[in-house]
């Protein structure tokens, strides 16, 4: 288990890129095609967060993409590695990564030079989320093997899209917080990170007995349980639990603009950046924490004789 | 010509001496830890009220198993530079030049049949002692059973010897896989579920 820590990296960053990717990057190729939802043209501040929200995402998936590389005991041979397309969806995973990781390149570079043609970059960043929703599905499929009864539930996409979207949402969130200050105007997303972390925390709790977390093994898999999987369990519903606590505070916060509570919960406000405010900063560690156990979880769940 | 090798385990017969097992980490210098053919002792029961008396009501046996070569190799499907390969007689060879050590294959096998070997930092597993079967030969655990537990050949033939039976119990559903093998159960087998049997040496497997 232990052991797939470059699994358990390169999923979470790699989910992560598309979470972040389908908060920030479809919604800012769709203002421009649609222009009524557009407002006022792109000033300064916004351009440079556009470039900064989609390099984010660009540097989680190299980031991703470089890990990903620790897992194989034959790195220079991975050249080969998309060969299998017709039945491999390790090949396809990748595929898709590459796929994703190029489109959004490309619809970053576009949006930063700000062609006279702005549809172009539109169509770009909307391909890309068709790309990277792709990503995550073929990284589900690659884990829902039919002789992994464990793995083969929805429990796996589940888990995965969840990761994806609470990460992105609050990793945005707080990207917008550094580079053009908190406040009032993007409350959505720390109302839309409580909802996602708090629907996490009820499909954990529903879905673990069905993992054998508690109850017995799905499969054939005789290898005793083993008690870490108890506590990982555990600890990822007191992380996840924590993490709501701090999220639902700044919410609160920006909401009532609370004088005191502002300050309480942006105690290091301007020490960190413009705006982060150190109980996002908090609930985001803590929120990621969770994930990271939820996935050493996840491949724990693998277990035949011998494992 | 033989179009699919397979391997038959007799259950009822086996004692669990790991005769088979050594053999094959001999002949193919495996180091610790690597096993190509390992044997699993399902164990389980207890005590069953019959009348008035308790009485002892305990499953044990044996299972011998290696790759199944199987007809629908999920492993090669899985791996992503085609490393896995079947043969025209249907013996599925690992290409230890090409695998890129990802251990996809390693999850896909529902036999545990593919093993981590360190030396050449990829995945292996049985061959069929192909050469030895090329020449007119034997494969190792077979030759080395001294309760003639194993025996090998074309998969039709042995199934009109020993019959269709290809699963007991702990062994997955044989349809993800159609493994190239024949089974004669032991007697407790089919009871080992309903008494929540358990493979016993798991950290030997
Ligand atoms: S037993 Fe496992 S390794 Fe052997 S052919 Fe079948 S799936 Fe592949
Ligand atoms: S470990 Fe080797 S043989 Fe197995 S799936 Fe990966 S590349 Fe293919």
């Amino acid at each position: 288990m232990w052991k797939e820590w470059p699994l358990v990296a390169f999923t979470i960053a790699g989910q992560m890129a598309v979470g972040v990717f389908l908060m920030c990057g479809v919604p800012l190729a769709l203002s421009v095609v649609f222009p009524a939802s557009a407002g006022p043209p792109p000033d300064a501040a916004t351009h440079g967060l556009r470039i900064a929200l989609l390099a984010l995402v660009l540097a989680l998936l190299a980031v991703a993409a470089l890990l990903s590389f620790f897992h194989l005991h034959h790195p220079f041979r991975a050249r080969r590695v998309l060969t299998n397309l017709r039945t491999s969806w390790l090949s396809r995973e990748i595929f898709f990564e590459l796929g994703f990781m190029a489109l959004v390149a490309l619809g970053t570079l576009l949006t930063w030079r700000r062609p006279t043609n702005a549809g172009l970059a539109e169509a770009v960043l909307i391909t890309a989320g068709f790309a990277g929703v792709l990503f995550l599905v073929s990284m589900s499929k690659l884990y829902m093997l039919q002789t992994v009864p464990s793995w083969n539930q929805a429990y796996t996409p589940l888990s995965f899209v969840m990761t994806a979207l609470t990460l992105g949402a609050m990793a945005t969130a707080l990207l917008i917080d550094v580079s053009v200050g908190g406040g009032v105007k993007h409350r959505y997303l720390l109302n839309l990170s409580s909802f996602l972390v708090a629907v996490e925390i009820v499909i954990s709790l529903l879905l673990a007995p069905g993992h054998g977390v508690f109850g017995p093994r799905t499969g054939p898999s005789l290898r005793p349980r083993a008690e870490t999987h108890r506590l990982l369990h555990l600890g990822r519903l007191t992380l996840l639990a924590a993490g709501l606590f701090f999220i639902g505070l700044e919410a609160m916060a920006r909401a009532n603009n609370f004088i005191e509570m502002d300050l309480m919960a942006g105690g290091f406000r301007g020490a960190i950046g413009r705006g982060a405010s150190l109980s996002l900063i908090l609930a985001f560690v803590l929120v990621l924490a969770s994930e990271v156990a939820g996935r050493f979880l996840f491949y724990g769940l693998l277990t035949r004789p011998g494992r | 010509m033989v179009t699919q090798y397979a391997f038959f385990f007799n259950a009822a017969a086996c004692s669990g001496c790991k005769a088979c097992q050594m053999a094959c980490k001999d002949r193919n210098n495996l180091e610790a830890g690597v096993l190509w053919r390992c044997v699993y002792e399902v164990a389980g029961g207890g005590w069953e009220k019959k009348g008035e008396a308790w009485v002892p009501s305990v499953v044990a046996y044996n299972i011998s198993m290696a790759c199944n070569h199987c007809e629908k190799p999920v492993c090669g499907l899985s791996c992503p530079v085609k490393a896995i390969w079947k043969r025209e007689d249907g013996i599925v060879f690992v290409d230890t030049d090409r695998c890129i050590g990802c251990r996809y294959c390693e999850w896909a096998c529902p036999y545990t049949a593919l093993r981590f070997n360190a030396t050449t930092n990829t995945v292996s597993k049985c061959d069929f002692c192909y050469d030895a079967v090329d020449a007119g030969g034997t494969p190792a655990c077979v030759a080395a059973c001294p309760q003639r537990a194993l025996d090998f050949g074309d998969l039709a033939e042995l199934r009109k010897k020993y019959g269709e039976t290809r699963q007991i119990f702990p062994l997955p559903d044989p349809s993800q896989t159609d493994p190239a093998l024949v089974i004669k159960p032991h007697r407790d087998a089919a009871r080992a579920a309903e008494r929540a049997a358990e493979v016993a040496n798991w950290e030997e497997v």
